[in-house]
């Protein structure tokens, strides 16, 4: 049974659990501690591990449930280090002996609800029983969603609900290999997604073109070792054969030997120099194509990805992923690794003919250069924190003249110029001193530095010219290559002192980079997918619950019907939950619990491709891409003709602006175009929409930004483009509703009130009063909407006798 | 609008009572009447930590404002400033062991209450913060917050690990 699990683990296959499949994962120190205590850990439904003792104490605490009750099992604190994982057994190890100090039980009778409250840095569990409440536990921020899981399924027991699906959640936010849990957002565990696969995966890239790798690393070592034997040419073969021959030679012997010192010099700098040319070469062509490969990769992977998933990455981390990862990547390759096999062959090179020649002085000079692996890392640490400290006070800076030149509009009119030139002034005195402090240091710490050097180069040359001259152990020649050899490990082996923080930079780049490309996205389409042969658009949301964050459910058990064609008006305060629904039926997230149906069929079934080609949304955030007017519009439908971009133009009221502008339809928009009011922007967005043909249009507050003129023209394109659609308008302006056939109020995520218009206003409910409210503020502004009340008065019963 | 018009009409002091019930949940009668289970909010968690307290009920809909907790009765005050400290709550790091970069993100071990202690941080520089009181607030990647109250007489190795990232 345990190698099946260990087979199905390395194949990151999750095992069919059956109930109280939780329990297993309890420490088995945990159970027998429990069971001592006569908890029968078997049968729990469910756990999870607090890590507060009390709300300002941190310790071990276990609350379990099972069918009988809810279960606080607190233990000793573990103190000391923590016992190393091996071999793959269990990561408490054996050392791991956890002390029961108390165990507490609350019959599930006694708890009518549970409850997870969010503090400044803690959490906690209360339940109430009756109008009683209980505190049950206290954790860190880091196991609230684990806490909300565990109410979840609390309440879904004390309901008599299914409760696998929580279950199933648990199992998908936890590693596969060591079982901890995944970082919000990721499904890459960053401890298994280990430093070493990620060499061999950085590597893999390489593996297409390994022809022209190993080309390139022969050109380097060719090149490394033809510069090892120059100085036995350049200076002892010159200095013992040729200057150095105490009149033995003839002159024209000593021409011969000079000139053929001085030819052999010669081819040996041109091969070097060819090599480094063939190796230069084949590098700059090849490392492109690598690196073109892993951004191409990486877009890709970002494409596939759900919304969620940037709900969590910042635009910039993931820009920085696309440039600056891959360029690291790119860097390296180019400058730093042909240097590493340089630096280590010059290195292996140099010590073995020194050894060869004199091992006395060799050690020595081992011993000088041990003294520079020594020192290079301190001052290298020192740099790199002074460097930081300016970079920081740098990045603030920018911060500071971005944020100033983005809102001089706003300093100006509150006449704050002088204000903002003094902070400016302080942070960039601060930078100033950081700067001063790090050029101060680089400037008495380097020439300290190479006084050590120098002092190190004097001694060799002391102690080899008493070997040569007393105990002519060495000649000159043999002398002089000494400290030509000594001046050239200088380099390599500072190179390979720091190189190690290169290199760490790279793979984390290209850990970054597999980050991305390893996460699943979580939308995503079913092996076989249904495609509808006529898509409808018939909309059936039921029980359906949502959360962005653990423990704040944003859409609560709210189910919906429209019909195919008709159009639903979803109104609700700021924050109730109408765009989360609008994304919901878009498949942008799935629910946590409930259906969302399309045409009868659940929307996760169906190819996501169709979903999308089939739902056309308008929302308040209009983002036109780079490129012209046409190129937007026919967005959905690159092959749309010239005919079709202006007749959905001319649906949407955005021909004529359209064709003032000198360019016309060919004007550039998006970033670095030509700049469009809101209200003109919006008309190019229907515009894409119409072409888009949806069976399903989504208005979201499409006109919310508008004023009332820009407003009613744009209705008047919204009109056109509703008809035949299944539209779900959502709005705070309740006029722009007047034709909806249903209408929904939401509240905290919840559908308080369904209906048509005249039954929400014979209700007299929330819709009545939002109606109320908004006719009174209207009135008071001075907005004529009288004429549009009276059709939305009328308007609905139209539809109703249909 | 000239600024001395703008006011908040805070809580009468002398019309709230606190108490705790028998679980340790704070409880309001306000002018006599049984409010209930409330919780408080800082309005300046940082700079007033007992001035500006925001009363809110259990459907988390403002009651009012307490203009100082020192003008409530002695009970009551020791009562409001328990269930703040209990809110507000914030882990104080003793010393830092290590800072190790990972993939961005910062594994930091440190010392709280004498118990080892670790966490991530991402987007370190912005994620840590320097106040001019001293305190140098961390903030990791669960949403959770750690404070060192005086960050000028945290031992060298700390302040070495801690200093690159700072503004």
């Amino acid at each position: 049974m345990e190698l099946l699990d260990k087979i199905l683990i390395k194949l990151h296959i999750r095992k069919p659990h059956p109930h109280g499949r939780d329990a297993r994962t309890l420490p088995p120190p945990v159970a027998e501690a429990l069971a001592g205590e006569g908890l029968d850990t078997s049968s729990l439904i469910t756990f999870f591990k607090s890590d507060m003792v009390a709300f300002d104490r941190f310790g071990d605490v276990y609350v379990m449930l099972d069918e009988k009750g809810l279960y606080l099992a607190e233990f000793e604190e573990t103190v000391g280090p923590r016992p190393k994982k091996k071999h793959g057994g269990d990561k408490h190890g054996p050392a791991y002996k956890p002390k029961l100090r108390q165990l507490i039980a609350v019959p599930l009778e006694d708890a009518d609800e549970l409850f997870t409250e969010k503090n400044l840095a803690t959490g906690r569990l209360t339940y109430r029983k009756g109008e009683e409440y209980y505190n049950l536990c206290w954790f860190s921020l880091s196991c609230l969603a684990e806490a909300d899981r565990f109410r979840k399924i609390f309440t879904a027991v004390k309901e008599g609900e299914p409760y696998g699906l929580y279950l199933d959640e648990r199992e998908k936010k936890t590693c596969p290999k060591c079982g901890m849990p995944l970082p919000p957002g990721k499904t890459v565990c960053p401890k298994c997604g280990g430093r070493r696969s990620t060499v061999t995966r950085l590597f893999s890239f390489f593996s297409e073109v390994r022809g022209k790798t190993a080309f390139i690393i022969g050109c380097i070592l060719v090149s490394s070792v033809i510069s090892i034997i120059i100085p036995q040419i350049s200076t002892r073969k010159l200095y013992d054969e040729v200057l150095n021959t105490n009149g033995t030679l003839g002159y024209d012997d000593a021409l011969k030997a000079l000139l053929t010192v001085v030819l052999t010099l010669a081819a040996l700098k041109i091969a070097t120099q060819l090599f480094n040319i063939f190796y230069q070469y084949v590098l700059a062509g090849l490392l492109p194509h690598v690196i073109y490969g892993i951004k191409l990769k990486i877009f890709k992977a970002m494409q596939r990805l759900s919304v969620g998933f940037y709900t969590y990455k910042q635009t910039g981390s993931l820009m920085e992923r696309v440039t600056r990862d891959s360029n690291n990547i790119y860097w390296f390759f180019v400058d730093g690794f042909p240097y590493i096999i340089v630096s280590l062959v010059t290195v292996i090179g140099v010590v073995a003919v020194m050894l060869k020649t004199s091992v006395k002085l060799t050690l020595m000079i081992i011993s000088a250069a041990a003294i520079i692996v020594v020192l290079y890392p301190v001052f290298n640490r020192i740099f790199r924190r002074l460097h930081h400290k300016v970079w920081v006070q740098n990045s603030r800076l920018t911060s500071k003249a971005s944020d100033n030149i983005n809102g001089h509009r706003i300093i100006k009119a509150f006449s704050k110029e002088q204000e903002e030139y003094d902070e400016f002034g302080d942070i960039s005195d601060k930078l100033m001193n950081t700067e001063i402090k790090a050029a101060n240091m680089e400037a008495t710490t380097f020439p300290l530095l190479s006084v050590i050097l120098y002092a190190l180069g004097a001694a060799v040359l002391g102690y080899g010219g008493v070997l040569s001259i007393k105990y002519h152990e060495l000649t000159i020649g043999q002398l002089l290559t000494f400290v030509v050899y000594l001046q050239m490990l200088q380099e390599p082996i500072e190179f390979l002192t720091w190189i190690s923080n290169w290199w760490a930079r790279c793979v984390d780049s290209a850990q970054r980079i597999f980050e991305i490309t390893d996460t699943e996205p979580d939308v995503k389409d079913v092996e076989n997918p249904t495609v509808l042969e006529e898509f409808r658009g018939e909309i059936d949301m039921n029980g359906v619950q949502f959360e962005y964050e653990p423990a704040r459910p944003i859409i609560r058990n709210l189910s919906l019907h429209v019909n195919a064609g008709e159009m639903l008006g979803i109104v609700g305060k700021t924050g109730a939950g109408k765009t989360t629904i609008s994304n919901l039926i878009a498949r942008l997230y799935d629910p946590q619990e409930g259906t969302v149906k399309i045409d009868g069929v659940d929307v996760k079934q169906l190819a996501s491709k169709q979903l999308r080609q089939n739902i056309g949304i308008v929302s308040q955030d209009i983002f036109l891409f780079m490129g012209t007017i046409a190129d937007n519009i026919r967005y959905a439908r690159p092959d749309a003709s010239e005919e079709e971009v202006i007749a959905a133009a001319k649906a949407a009221a955005a021909h004529d602006f359209i064709t003032k502008l000198p360019d016309g339809y060919e004007t550039r928009v998006g970033s670095g175009g030509r700049r469009l009011s809101g209200g003109e922007r919006q008309r190019i967005s229907i515009a894409r929409t119409i072409i888009q043909n949806p069976k399903i249009l989504i208005l979201d507050e499409a006109t919310a930004a508008m004023d009332t003129e820009t407003e009613r023209s744009i209705q008047n394109s919204l009109t056109a483009l509703k008809k035949g659609r299944t539209t779900i308008a959502i709005a705070h302006r309740l006029s722009t509703l007047r034709d909806a056939d249903k209408l929904a109020v939401i509240e905290e995520g919840r559908c308080i009130e369904f209906g048509t218009y005249r039954e929400l206003m014979e209700k007299q409910g929330e819709y009545y009063k939002l109606f109320k409210l908004q006719e009174e503020a209207l009135a008071f502004i001075g907005e004529d909407e009288s004429a549009e009340d009276t059709d939305s008065k009328e308007g609905p019963d139209e539809h109703e006798h249909r | 609008m000239s600024t001395d018009k703008l006011s908040v009409d805070f809580l009468d002091p002398a019309a709230c009572r606190f108490t705790v019930s028998d679980n340790g949940f704070l409880l309001l009668t306000l002018a006599g009447e049984n409010r209930g289970r409330v919780l408080l909010r800082r309005c300046y968690p940082f700079v007033y930590e007992d001035e500006y307290i925001s009363v809110h009920d259990l459907e988390d809909k403002e009651i009012g404002i307490l203009r100082d907790l020192k003008e409530l009765d002695g009970d009551g005050r020791k009562l409001a400033e328990h269930h703040l400290t209990e809110r507000y709550y914030c882990p104080t790091v003793s010393s830092v062991k290590s800072i190790k970069e990972r993939m961005g993100n910062f594994y930091f071990e440190t010392v709280i209450d004498g118990i080892d202690k670790n966490f991530t941080v991402k987007d370190i520089s912005r994620n840590m913060r320097l106040r001019p009181d001293d305190s140098l607030l961390i903030f990791d990647a669960d949403g959770n917050r750690y404070n060192i109250p005086g960050y000028s007489k945290i031992d060298r190795k700390s302040k070495r690990l801690l200093e690159p990232y700072l503004y």
